[in-house]
C-alpha cells in the first residue's frame, strides 16, 4: 500500500493502537508485524524475498562477529546481496529476460516490481555486515530485533537508508513520544502529503505529457517540462521522506534527513551533499573511501577513480539502462572537473563579490541537474536526444502558438480550466521553493507551526490531486 | 498543548464547512455548468436536446429553431450515460416547463463505461436535492459515501471544482444573466487522424460494445419521466463515418436492442442511414462527431424528421 491511498490511512492508526498498547520492551514485535503485514499486502513475493535475505544476512552476520579473522562470510555477504539487487531488479516478472546493460530502461512509475524495497534493505544489509567485520557495530543477537531493522515499514520501500548502529539502537532503548514528537510528526507527514499531492502530482501532468507522448517543437514548451520535471523528482522524493520520518517519529524512532535545500547548491559537488543523502552517505563510506584508501598513494587518481565508482554504482542502483548510465557520467564528469578545478576557480573568484559567485553556482548548478534529469527521466536515448535538440532549437525554440504549443501540451489540454490548473501548478511550486528554506528551519529546529499545518491541509483540500494519484516515484528503485 | 491541538483543530474542521458551503453556493451559480444553468435560470425550451458529446456537437439549436419554430435547449453533455441525462433531464423539470419534445441521442457506446459514464461531480453542488443524492449513491456509491465529510466531495475531484468554483463567483458577483453558450450548444475541433488513431491502436480487432442493464433503467425512467410531463420522448441515432462500422462489430445488436424498448413503449426511434454522409469523411472531425458544416445538414435533416 503506498504512502497516499486509503489503505495506507486505515493501516497506520490500527498499527499505532496496537503499538501503544502493548508494553515498552514488546512494542519492537508490533512494529516488525506491522512491517511484515505492510509489505506482504503490496507484495507476498516481495515479503518471502524479504524474510529469506534477513535469515541469510543475519546468519552470516553471526558468522562473522564469531570468525573475526575468516573474510568468506564479509565476502559472501557482499555478494548474495548484490546478487539479489540484480535478480530482483532486472529480471522481470517473467522470471525469463533481463535487461542487459545496453537495453533502454523504461521510466514507469506504474510497473508493478515483485520486489519491493530490495534496493534499500541489501544496501542495509551491507552496511550492517560491514561495520559488523569493523567492529563498529555489536551482532545484533534478537533475529526479530534484526528483521525490523531491515524491514521497518516506513524506510522500507523507499529509504532513507539507516546506518545499522543508528537505527538498532533505538529498538531497545526506551522511548517517549510526546505531545510535542506528535505534533511534530503529523508536521511531517502533512508536510509529505502536500508535496506529493498538492505539487509533485500536479506537476507530473505537464511533465508525462512531454516527455512521454508530445511531438511538437517548442522548445520553451519543452524546457519548461525538463524544469518541472526536477521539481517533481524533488517533491516526490522529499515527500516520501517527510512521510517516512513522520511516521516513525509517531513510533518513537529517528530517522536520518535525505535532502537539505537541494536547490541552494552552488556547485555539483555540493549538490549531491543536499541530495539523496543517505545513499551518498552508504555510497561513500562504504565504496568511495575504500577506493579512495586502496589508491592512497595517489591523490588525484583516487579522488577521480573513487567519483566515477561512486556515480557508476549509483546510475546502475537506479537501473541498467543507458539512460541511467548517461545521467551518472554526466554528474561524474561535472564532479570531476570541479575538483580538478577547484585551486584554479578558487583563485579566480576571489577577486568577485562572494554572493555574485554564490548566484552564479547556484543557477549554473540547477540548470546542470536540469539537464542531466533529461537523461534520468527520458525513456531512452532517442527521447532524450530529441527534448535536447527541441530545447536548442533556436527556429522554434518559441511556440507557434500559445495555447496549442505551449498550454495544451502542459495542461492536457487549452480549455480555460486547463489554463488555471496549470497556473495555479506553477504558482505553488514557485510558493514552495519560496518557502522551502523556511520549510527547512523548521525541520532542523523540530518545532511545530500549526499555522503551516492548517494551511497546508486547506491547500490539499482545494488543490491536492486525490483520483489518479502516482505512485512514488524512488519506489520503483 | 492539548487546547492548542484542540482549537486548531476546530478550526480546521470549520474551515472545511465553510469551504464546503462556498463551492456549493458558487458551483451552484456557475451558469456555464448545464445542471446548474437548469435549475437556476428559467429556459422553457419546446425542444429538449440530450445525449452524449456527438449530440452536443451534432445539434445545433439555432438550426432546428429555424426549421422547427421553436425554442431548442441542447442538454447534452460530454461522455454522458442514460443516468446522467436523466439526472440532467429531472432537474431541468425542477425549474422549467416540460419541453414539447425531448431528443435523446443514442449509440452503440451510450451503455458502455469505456466511452459513456455518469460523473457524479457535475451534481456535487445540487445533492441537496434527494433525487440527485439518489442518482449519485446509484451509480457512484463509493463518491457518495465520502460526501459525508464536508469538504470531501470538492476535494476529489478539486482540478475540475475549483476552476469552477472561482468562475461561479466571477457569474454571482457580475450578475451574468447567461452562460457562454445560451443554447447550449457545444462544439469542438477535433483532428480525425488522431482519433481514428487511437481507437485502432486500442482496438484493432474492432470491439464489442457493453450493453449496461443498470443503466437501461434509466433510460426507462426517461421513458417514463417523460411519459409523466406528457412530453414526446424521440430516440435519435447520431451518424457513424462508415470506414469505423465494421469495428463496431456488435453495433446492429445494440441498435435491435433499441429498437426493441422503442418498440415496447411507443418512442419513436429515429435511425439515420444516409451512406451517402456517412460515408464522406470530410463530415467527420472524428468517428462519430459531426463536422461544423455536416452539423447544421444533420440537425435540418433531424428536424424535418422529429416533425413528419
Amino acid at each position: 500500500m503506498a504512502f497516499n491511498s486509503l489503505e495506507y490511512l486505515c493501516f497506520l492508526p490500527v498499527a499505532l493502537l496496537l503499538y501503544y498498547l502493548v508494553k515498552q520492551e514488546r512494542r519492537w514485535i508490533v512494529l516488525s508485524v506491522a512491517s511484515f503485514f505492510f509489505l506482504g499486502y503490496i507484495s507476498p513475493v516481495s515479503l518471502i524475498v524479504l524474510l529469506a535475505a534477513t535469515a541469510v544476512n543475519y546468519y552470516l552476520a553471526r558468522a562473522i562477529a564469531s570468525l573475526k579473522k575468516n573474510n568468506v562470510p564479509y565476502y559472501a555477504g557482499i555478494i548474495i546481496n548484490v546478487l539479489l539487487i540484480f535478480i530482483c531488479k532486472f529480471i522481470d516478472a517473467s522470471g525469463r529476460e533481463i535487461f542487459l546493460f545496453f537495453n533502454q530502461q523504461t521510466f514507469d512509475t506504474g510497473r508493478i516490481i515483485a520486489t519491493i524495497g530490495v534496493s534499500f534493505y541489501s544496501l542495509q544489509s551491507i552496511a550492517y555486515l560491514t561495520e559488523i567485520r569493523q567492529g563498529l557495530s555489536e551482532f545484533e543477537r534478537n533475529p526479530g530485533k534484526f528483521a525490523l531493522y531491515l524491514s521497518f515499514f516506513p524506510k522500507l520501500v523507499a529509504g532513507p537508508i539507516e546506518q545499522p548502529g543508528t537505527f538498532i539502537s533505538q529498538i531497545s532503548s526506551k522511548k517517549t513520544t510526546g505531545a510535542d514528537d506528535i505534533a511534530y510528526a503529523f508536521q511531517r507527514i502533512v508536510t509529505g502529503f502536500f508535496k506529493k499531492m498538492v505539487l509533485a502530482d500536479r506537476l507530473a501532468v505537464p511533465v508525462n505529457t512531454v516527455f512521454d507522448t508530445w511531438d511538437g517543437s517548442s522548445g520553451l514548451t519543452i524546457l519548461v517540462a525538463v524544469y518541472l520535471f526536477t521539481l517533481q523528482l524533488y517533491f516526490d522524493f522529499s515527500a516520501y521522506t517527510d512521510i517516512a520520518i513522520g511516521t516513525a517519529r509517531l513510533f518513537g524512532y529517528n530517522l536520518g534527513e535525505n535532502f537539505r535545500l537541494p536547490f541552494n547548491a552552488a556547485s555539483v559537488t555540493d549538490f549531491w551533499r543536499r541530495w539523496h543523502i543517505s545513499l551518498i552517505r552508504w555510497i561513500t563510506q562504504y565504496l568511495y573511501y575504500p577506493v579512495v584508501y586502496a589508491l592512497r598513494q595517489r591523490r588525484t587518481t583516487a579522488a577521480v577513480t573513487g567519483i566515477l565508482v561512486i556515480f557508476l554504482i549509483s546510475g546502475c542502483w537506479h537501473g541498467l539502462g543507458i539512460t541511467f548510465l548517461i545521467w551518472c557520467l554526466l554528474h561524474a564528469l561535472f564532479m570531476i572537473f570541479e575538483y580538478l578545478t577547484k585551486n584554479g576557480r578558487d583563485c579566480l573568484f576571489k577577486h568577485l563579490p562572494k554572493i555574485t559567485v554564490k548566484i552564479t553556482g547556484i543557477v549554473l548548478t540547477f540548470h546542470f541537474v536540469v539537464l542531466a534529469n533529461i537523461f534520468f527521466r527520458a525513456g531512452s536515448v532517442e527521447r532524450a536526444w530529441h527534448l535536447i535538440k527541441g530545447i536548442f532549437s533556436f527556429s522554434s525554440f518559441v511556440p507557434g502558438n500559445y495555447l496549442a504549443d505551449f498550454v495544451a501540451p502542459l495542461g492536457m489540454g487549452g480549455d480555460p480550466d486547463h489554463i488555471f490548473n496549470l497556473y495555479i501548478s506553477f504558482a505553488l511550486a514557485l510558493l514552495f521553493l519560496v518557502s522551502d528554506r523556511f520549510l527547512h528551519k523548521m525541520t532542523e529546529a523540530r518545532k511545530t507551526s500549526y499555522i503551516l499545518v492548517f494551511v497546508m491541509f486547506i491547500l490539499i483540500s482545494v488543490f491536492g490531486v486525490f483520483t489518479d494519484a502516482s505512485k512514488f516515484i524512488y519506489t520503483q528503485f | 498543548m492539548r487546547r492548542k491541538i484542540f482549537i486548531w483543530l476546530a478550526a480546521f474542521i470549520l474551515a472545511l464547512f465553510l469551504l464546503d458551503a462556498g463551492y456549493s453556493f458558487f458551483l451552484r451559480h456557475n451558469l456555464n455548468i448545464k445542471s446548474s444553468y437548469v435549475f437556476l435560470r428559467k429556459i422553457d425550451a419546446d425542444i429538449l436536446i440530450l445525449g452524449s458529446c456527438e449530440a452536443q456537437s451534432a445539434v445545433i439549436p439555432a438550426v432546428m429553431d429555424t426549421v422547427t419554430g421553436k425554442r431548442t435547449y441542447n442538454l447534452a453533455t460530454n461522455h454522458a450515460s442514460f443516468s446522467e441525462n436523466y439526472l440532467h433531464l429531472y432537474l431541468y423539470l425542477q425549474n422549467n416547463r416540460p419541453p414539447e419534445k425531448v431528443l435523446l441521442q443514442i449509440s452503440p457506446e451510450t451503455c458502455d463505461d469505456r466511452f459513456n459514464f455518469f460523473k457524479a461531480f457535475l451534481f456535487t453542488q445540487l445533492m441537496s436535492d434527494p433525487e440527485v443524492r439518489r442518482v449519485i449513491a446509484d451509480r457512484d456509491p463509493f463518491y457518495r459515501m465520502l460526501c459525508i465529510f464536508p469538504m470531501f466531495e470538492y476535494a476529489m475531484y478539486n482540478n475540475y471544482f475549483t476552476f469552477h468554483t472561482v468562475q461561479g463567483a466571477k457569474h454571482y458577483m457580475n450578475n451574468r444573466a447567461l452562460p457562454y453558450d445560451s443554447t447550449g450548444y457545444d462544439y469542438t475541433e477535433l483532428d480525425m487522424d488522431v482519433y481514428l488513431d487511437k481507437f485502432l491502436t486500442e482496438y484493432p480487432e474492432g470491439t464489442e460494445y457493453f450493453w449496461d442493464k443498470e443503466e437501461e433503467e434509466y433510460l426507462n425512467k426517461i421513458i417514463a419521466l417523460t411519459r409523466q410531463c406528457r412530453t414526446q420522448l424521440i430516440l435519435f441515432e447520431s451518424p457513424v463515418w462508415n470506414g469505423i462500422l465494421k469495428y463496431m462489430k456488435n453495433k446492429a445488436e445494440i441498435n435491435r436492442i433499441i429498437a426493441q424498448i422503442a418498440e415496447k413503449n411507443n418512442v419513436v426511434y429515429v435511425r439515420f442511414e444516409d451512406t451517402g454522409f456517412c460515408g464522406d469523411r470530410n463530415n467527420f472531425v472524428n468517428y462519430q462527431r459531426l463536422s461544423r458544416g455536416a452539423s447544421v445538414s444533420f440537425t435540418t435533416n433531424l428536424a424535418g424528421k422529429i416533425g413528419e
